[in-house]
């Protein structure tokens, strides 16, 4: 798959996910899959896991503009970040982004030049962005930090 | 209603241009006050940075691609590019930015509302 399918595969993803959540994230907060079976901890780790990519995504692509780089050694981060966020996704039972990073893995390889790779670090970083405001909006933020500040002053 | 910098933040306007209506689900700050936000799939440098933050500031975030609309004074945790004023209705923004706190997913659409002269959203 040359780069340009690669982006364009992303970008599909990413426009089926842009104004309506995606099934993944219903799933993923729902499951009773954290110590002890409560469902706080796989939402909380769904919510940290795809913020930490948008971000560190956004700074290979910010590094990959500079002259200095070189696109091997960008092509391997890029590969090893990816692998390693694997298992989060699946964890969390992000399975649709899981497939999807899986794949994009064994292209990342193939791409030919760095304009190449910042055009798919792009595709990858909208998607991220949108996945995890997604899942973001769904965790009830306010009511957990009345509990927590409830819990604080028990402490 | 708001108007565009277009002297200020050249490129970011004409890529918001571009890329309208923009839609999304609104996202409440969690660290810096007064703010919500939603993402787009603009990639934009920063331009007339700004982190100190007034009510209807209208700001794209580069690190996020993400649209903020500031409904509260603010000193800032970091530099977005200032890129549109809103001039109407800013009482009607800071309720939805309170409703927002307490539950989020709000849908946004931002529209273009002038054709010539001063770009208006």
């Amino acid at each position: 798959m040359a780069a340009e399918n690669l982006v364009r595969m992303i970008r599909e993803e990413r426009e089926l996910i842009w104004e309506t959540k995606p099934k993944e994230v219903d799933d993923a907060l729902m499951r009773t899959m954290g110590t002890y079976g409560q469902s706080l901890f796989p939402a909380l780790y769904a919510e940290s896991t795809t913020r930490g990519l948008c971000l560190t995504l956004m700074c290979i692509r910010n590094t990959a503009r500079r002259d200095a780089t070189d696109l091997g050694t960008l092509k391997m981060v890029l590969t090893d970040l990816l692998n390693d966020s694997l298992a989060y996704l699946g964890w969390c039972g992000l399975d649709d982004t899981t497939a999807l990073v899986s794949r994009a893995c064994s292209e990342i390889d193939k791409i030919g030049s760095k304009k190449d790779f910042i055009d798919v670090l792009e595709q990858l970083t909208i998607y991220f962005n949108r996945l995890h405001y997604w899942i973001d909006e769904c965790i009830p933020w306010y009511e957990l930090v009345g509990v927590y500040e409830w819990a604080k002053k028990g402490a | 209603m708001a108007v565009l910098m277009e002297e200020e933040a050249p490129n970011t306007c004409k890529q918001v241009l571009e890329a309208l209506p923009l839609r999304g689900r609104l996202i409440h700050a969690k660290f810096a006050g007064g703010e919500f936000f939603f993402a787009t799939p603009i990639f934009a440098e920063l331009e007339n940075p700004t982190r100190k933050q007034n009510p209807g500031n209208i700001c794209y975030w580069p690190t996020r691609q993400s649209v903020c609309i500031f409904y509260k004074e603010l000193p800032g945790v970091g530099e977005v590019t200032l890129f549109a004023r809103i001039t109407k209705n800013l009482e009607g923004i800071q309720r939805e930015g309170m409703k927002g706190w307490i539950k989020q997913g709000a849908p946004i659409e931002i529209v273009r509302v002038t054709r010539s002269g001063s770009g208006g959203i």
